[in-house]
């Protein structure tokens, strides 16, 4: 379906947009790679990628610190960081509520929740597996409860209060688990509640891409059908849309990001509101365009704020999701503003 | 002419009162007909249970020879399209894309290459193409109601449910929507509207189902339904009907009481 009168103007600032944002992510990665403690140039990215591939036959001392850290963290930021934002987006829509974020929702806390349950069952040889496991199962849990509790309560600040609360509460136990287990397979207390990418591997990330792979197919399914309900429920019912279903599968969607993304970088907080908040004055409310570009501003936002996170007073690391906190609540603030002035 | 609608001895109950008892309607193929009938008399809920959000608690509702309920969403949605009584405000899409939804049941269902020729004509007959690229929530009320209209339009489904499509409107609109359902209906589309304006509801309908209390008080040609004694004990005030100078229809107009009841 084409809309090719209405959307002339929005098609150029979409592009336009799209574009600025993928050079944006190329050159948040390129410079996360290269910054830090160890001196690295473009050319030992180059040559470790060659020897990983094969193509390069001898080994260098810095393909170690490359291969090892700095590449899988800056990509588990990118994943988590576009995945957040998609979420918080996907979220805003089903929910039809600007404020909703998957940690103010509770749904990140409640998916870290389950991440660390997910790690004591699973045990020490697949704590990878077991954290996103149990993440997305939790998240989609949380995800599909906030649902009813918005339906019951209705009223959307009430709605986020309760979200708040089941979050600290997702927190609290999440605290007493981490406290009473004290085992090493388990994350500190600190990096589920202020977010971290520290403890990024390569097989973290191997046991995050496929759930990635199914939050973004799913929330790429359902984007046209939120755009109906976004319309009104009863308006998308009378067009044919199951609202029930396509609300379902979007929180599922929802729930399998946050579980992916908080198994990657803990709580980290403020990407999924301000990012769609941040783009969707310039690409309209379209939710297939507003979910795939919020997940390459937040891919790019996060890597950007994790180099900050470990390079701004290296050797010592700020935990990744006090940034986006600190940074994101006062443009959360003024991107309200502004969206409330344009609406008048 | 064939039966398109029929709803047989409908009771619906909303809460713990009858909402409507046993009401019985038929609606034929390019059939224009009319739901009069005092507030909180059963309009919007007659038109809502029609469009399958409600269910009755007794009574059958068949569409096109099927059952109602045998439908299932998608395949009602090509077959009735619904406008109800307050059009969406808070929508960030543009007045076109928000018509272009109305193509959404057909995306499926068969390849529509016309989908922007149908746009583009019902964006025209609602009198809304000039503002195609403006935000809904930016819209007047009365804009956003043929914003409403023209997302029907553009859904072009054999059965349309219009709740107080006019309500709104200018005189001049008014007319203009009234006279774009009857082109409507000449070309098959059956209509069943809700109106307030006896009026309007007198010019523009095939027949009038006037409801009061939940329950048909009269169904019939405008001529047959718009009569004084009736109006004024369904409504609790007095009127004159008397003949439309330039139309062919009953013209009907509130006058002081003077029979002295309540």
């Amino acid at each position: 379906m084409t809309a090719q009168l209405a959307t002339d103007h929005r098609t150029s600032r979409r592009g336009a947009t799209a574009f600025g944002l993928s050079i944006g992510l190329i050159a948040a990665v390129l410079g996360g790679v290269l910054a830090g403690a160890a001196d690295v140039g473009l050319g030992d990215v180059a040559h470790v990628i060659g020897f990983k591939l094969g193509l390069v036959g001898d080994e260098r001392l810095a393909d170690g610190v490359l291969w090892a850290v700095r590449i899988p963290r800056v990509l588990a930021a990118a994943l988590a960081g576009g995945l957040l934002a998609a979420c918080g987006a996907a979220l805003q829509g089903v929910l039809r509520n600007d404020m909703a974020d998957p940690q103010l929702v509770g749904i990140l806390p409640v998916a870290g929740l389950g991440g660390v349950v997910g790690i004591a069952l699973g045990g020490a040889g697949s704590t990878e597996v077991g954290v996103m496991v149990g993440g997305a199962i939790a998240g989609s849990v949380a995800a599909l409860l906030i649902r009813r509790v918005a339906m019951r309560i209705g009223d959307p600040s009430q709605f986020v209060l309760v979200g708040l609360v089941l979050g600290l509460t997702a927190l609290a136990w999440l605290g007493a688990v981490v406290a009473a287990w004290d085992s090493p397979l388990l994350p500190t207390f600190s990096f589920w509640v202020f977010g971290g990418l520290s403890g990024a591997t390569w097989s973290l990330l191997g046991a995050a891409l496929p759930l990635a792979v199914a939050a973004g197919g799913v929330l790429a399914a359902v984007a046209r059908r939120l755009d109906l309900v976004a319309l009104g429920e009863r308006e998308a019912r009378h067009l044919g849309v199951d609202v029930g279903r396509v609300s379902s599968l979007t929180l599922v969607g929802c729930g399998l990001a946050a579980g992916a993304a908080v198994g990657l970088a803990g709580i980290v907080g403020f990407v999924g509101l301000v990012v769609p908040l941040s783009l969707r004055n310039a690409i309209g409310p379209s939710h297939g365009w507003l979910i795939s570009l919020s997940a390459l501003g937040g891919a790019a936002a996060v890597v950007v704020l994790d180099t900050v996170a470990r390079t701004i007073v290296a050797p010592v690391e700020i935990p990744v999701g006090l940034l986006t906190a600190g940074l994101g609540g006062p443009v959360f603030v003024w991107a309200l503003l502004r969206s409330h002035r344009w609406a008048q | 002419m064939t039966a398109h609608v029929v709803v047989q001895n409908l009771t619906v109950v909303l809460g713990a009162s009858a909402a409507l008892t046993d009401v019985s309607l038929t609606a034929e193929t390019g059939e224009v007909v009319g739901i009069v009938g005092p507030n909180g008399a059963g309009k919007t809920t007659l038109l809502r249970t029609i469009a399958g959000d409600v269910v009755p608690r007794q009574g059958d509702i068949q569409l096109g020879g099927l059952l109602l309920r045998d439908y299932s969403l998608a395949e009602l949605a090509r077959r009735r399209a619904y406008l109800g009584p307050v059009a969406p405000t808070q929508s960030r899409f543009a007045v076109y894309d928000v018509v272009a939804m109305g193509r959404h049941p057909h995306a499926v269902a068969e390849a529509a290459d016309d989908d922007d020729e149908v746009v583009a004509a019902a964006l025209a007959d609602t009198d809304v193409a000039h503002l195609s690229a403006r935000p809904v929530r930016t819209l007047s009320t009365g804009e956003r109601q043929r914003v409403g209209l023209a997302r029907v339009l553009a859904q072009q489904t054999p059965l349309v449910l219009l709740d107080e499509p006019t309500s709104s409107l200018d005189l001049g609109h008014q007319e203009l929507v009234m006279r774009r359902i009857r082109t409507s209906a000449a070309a098959g589309t059956t209509v069943i509207v809700v109106l307030h304006d006896l009026n309007l509801a007198a010019a523009h309908t095939d027949r009038l189902v006037l409801l009061d209390g939940g329950r048909v008080r009269a169904d019939g040609s405008p001529f047959e339904v718009l009569q004084a004694d009736t109006l004024t004990s369904a409504y609790r005030q007095a009127v004159v009907v008397m003949r439309h100078p330039h139309r062919d229809c009953p013209l009907v107009l509130p006058v002081e009481d003077h029979s002295g009841a309540p």
